[in-house]
């Protein structure tokens, strides 16, 4: 039928590509207007590209003149503020030597589509002119469309993640390039100070800067996002880029980090034992430090001794303990005047409603050396009174 | 004339006499039996029972194969060895006639009897430091543990003790020596003494505290108990045989942080550790001030009696 029409009347069939456009429309470009033997074409005549990039066409000519010819190449009609140039062996061109036969890709046309340019369908008519009537014009057919068909995209399945402060947040993302070409991404982040960011490829162990991906390729990428440990409880966005030459593929990741409540007893030097002596008060210093992520509100400190034993704080309760924070207290620990020399255990504790630390001491009681000297002295006394008894019943 | 004038003549005289004297070789046959087998009961026991954190010490406080450890050896013969040095050091002199003669020398009176004190405690300071020495060294070649320095403070401790409570028996002897004529009566009292207080005392002990403080029904037992056993405790501790034991038994063995009665309420917290050297040796300082105390009074005792007493009259 299609043929019938052709044949019948070749306007009407120009009309009716028109309408339809589309396979109709390449196919009457791709038919050269063969005129004395010489034929130039391009595999794909009619393409799609985004405002701002340019494409490179390869052209193909037949010489069936029986000869070679020199022949030039001139633009015979580009839409307006476009820029088109030829190629051939990494230089501009505009006339090459065309040998008998078929010559595959003996120039490339480059055309760069500006920024501003409309969607909209777009022709360029290329000429070649071999002289002594020997020529061919190709038609080439530029869709101008926004949203290229080959989108990459770089996303992952799941991109918000919850967690505690002190866990670092593993993210399985995929990057797929659709683009024609394989394309090499760098991968970053704008995380503020103190995070850290890694993507790692799928499979392996190292951390990269860059991948690259294969034409319709997909490549499996970990980003694993290491908060601060003094992170404080909140929802936080990163944004993560893959960029290449052609494209910016952003990727927002949340994270958000859960409140852990934590806090901690210890000593400023974080030695747990002391020296103390029977019935006799000994003050230690202890530390309590909000090592949680939020804020702790009526802390109370406590202790559990041995029997007979009692201690003191200096300040029992602490009202408000910021996170990160840590305030330092005094105990005043008074053995009972019975404990026995050598090691008790003294635990004391602090806590309110919701989280409770501990630490668990050491006692040394103790005897006063003042013993051990009265010891000499009652000794000296009895070596004195021996003196005095060899003074007076002595010499007789 | 010097003070003290013949003191050095008559202790270097006097520890001539004991250290030629045949009565010394068979005080030195015997303790040096004692000393080889509580060592073989030592290391036996130690096969038997493990080693504790202090080897070195197990030495001397361990038994085995049914052999006492060397401290109950020395506390139970150590009073012999000071009676067999000191019962006749006066009345022994006197009986032969030479006491007469001794005082016939430009010497004071009492430098005879400080200088056979001095003599006999230094004979015994001898003794009981080879003693414990030896038993250290052989102990070493035979086990293999060296010892720590606080283990070398605790056995001077302990030997020092030692030398202490055998002092303490020669001047007992020395006093009934005194106060005796024959020697034979000198003799049999400190025996007796010695036997009492190693043996008899515990039992003398125990009937007077049950009598004090019953505690023959369940009532009494938890009324008296306590009471009971710090009364049983320190009727024990006139012993000097007993006062000794707990001292040394004490120093040797550093997990014991106590020397008196302990109650649960004392117990409540504590933790199972060891004690510090001074430690030890504070919870001891009584004792040690005891016998010391016990060594000078009978010594002063036999000091005035014999410088009372009237010699030429036989």
């Amino acid at each position: 039928m299609k043929k019938a029409s052709v044949s019948q009347n070749r306007f009407a069939a120009f009309a009716a590509a028109a309408v339809t456009a589309g396979a109709l429309l390449i196919a009457g470009s791709f038919t050269a207007l063969a005129a004395g033997g010489l034929d130039m074409s391009t595999y794909y005549p009619g393409i799609s590209v985004k405002p701002g990039e340019s494409v490179n066409f390869s052209l193909n000519f037949e010489n069936q003149s029986g000869g070679g010819r020199d022949t030039s190449l001139t633009i015979e009609s580009i839409p307006d503020g476009w820029d088109g140039y030829f190629k051939g062996n990494s230089n501009s061109v505009n006339r090459i030597h065309i040998n008998s036969g078929d010559n595959e890709g003996l120039a490339t046309f480059s055309l760069t589509v500006p920024a501003e340019t409309p969607s909209g369908t777009y022709q360029a008519v290329l000429l070649a002119d071999a002289g002594e009537g020997v020529s061919d014009s190709l038609t080439l057919d530029i869709t101008v469309s926004e949203a290229e068909n080959g989108q990459s995209n770089f996303s992952s399945e799941y991109p918000e993640q919850e967690g505690a402060s002190g866990t670092s947040f593993k993210f399985d993302t995929t990057l797929v390039n659709n683009r024609s070409r394989e394309q090499s991404y760098s991968l970053s982040s704008n995380a503020p100070d103190g995070w850290q960011v890694s993507f790692t490829p799928s499979g392996q162990t190292t951390h990269v800067a860059s991948v690259s991906v294969d034409s319709g390729g997909s490549q499996g990428i970990s980003v694993e996002i290491t908060p601060p440990e003094t992170i404080t409880k909140g929802e936080y966005s990163i944004s993560c880029s893959a960029v290449s030459a052609t494209e910016t593929l952003p990727l927002d990741l949340k994270v958000t980090v859960t409140g852990s409540y934590k806090v901690e007893l210890s000593t400023p030097s974080g030695l747990l034992s002391f020296d103390a002596y029977a019935n006799d008060e000994k003050a230690v210093t202890l530390t309590v430090t909000n090592s949680g992520n939020v804020d702790l509100e009526n802390l109370n400190l406590s202790s559990s001794l041995p029997s007979g034993w009692e201690a003191r704080f200096d300040e029992s309760a602490i009202d408000l303990l910021e996170a990160g924070a840590s305030r330092e207290i005094t105990a005043y620990v008074k053995p009972s005047g019975d404990s026995m020399t050598g090691d008790y255990a003294a635990v004391f504790t602090v806590k309110n409603d919701i989280t409770s630390g501990t630490a668990d001491f050491r006692v040394s009681v103790k005897t006063r050396t003042t013993w051990g000297i009265l010891a000499v002295v009652i000794i000296v006394v009895l070596i004195g009174g021996l003196g005095m008894i060899f003074k007076k019943y002595g010499r007789r | 004339m010097k003070k003290h004038a013949g003191l050095t003549a008559l202790f270097e005289k006097e520890l001539a006499d004991h250290l030629l004297g045949k009565r010394f070789v068979l005080i030195l046959v015997l303790i040096w039996a004692t000393c080889f087998a509580s060592l073989y009961g030592a290391t036996s026991g130690m096969r038997e029972a493990g080693v504790s954190d202090y080897p070195f010490l197990q030495l001397y406080t361990t038994g085995g194969s049914s052999i006492p450890s060397f401290m109950s050896f020395i506390a139970l013969l150590g009073p012999f060895v000071g009676l067999a040095l000191g019962f006749d050091a006066v009345n022994g002199e006197r009986s032969s006639g030479t006491l007469n003669r001794l005082m016939a020398q430009p010497i004071y009176r009492d430098s005879i009897i400080i200088g056979k004190f001095l003599a006999g405690t230094a004979v015994i300071a001898i003794m009981v430091f080879t003693m414990g020495i030896l038993i250290g060294t052989c102990g070493t070649l035979r086990t293999g543990f060296a010892p720590q320095p606080e283990e070398v403070m605790r056995i001077f401790v302990f030997l020092f003790f030692t030398v202490v409570y055998i002092a303490f028996w020669l001047g007992l002897s020395i006093l009934f020596s005194v106060l005796c004529r024959h020697t034979a009566t000198s003799a049999l009292a400190v025996i007796a003494l010695w036997i009492f207080f190693a043996i008899f005392m515990s039992l003398v002990a125990n009937i007077v505290a049950n009598a004090v403080y019953p505690v023959n029904n369940d009532y009494y037992v938890i009324v008296n108990s306590l009471k009971n056993y710090s009364l049983n405790l320190n009727l024990n501790r006139i012993s000097p045989y007993y006062l000794y034991c707990e001292a040394v038994s004490t120093v040797m063995d550093p997990s014991i942080r106590a020397v008196n009665a302990v109650t649960m309420n004392q117990m409540v917290g504590a933790i199972t550790g060891y004690l510090s050297f001074g430690q030890s040796l504070l919870l001891v300082w009584p004792h040690l001030t005891g016998l010391i105390a016990l060594t000078l009074a009978a010594f002063a005792a036999s000091y005035v009696c014999f410088m009372r007493q009237e010699i030429r009259s036989n």
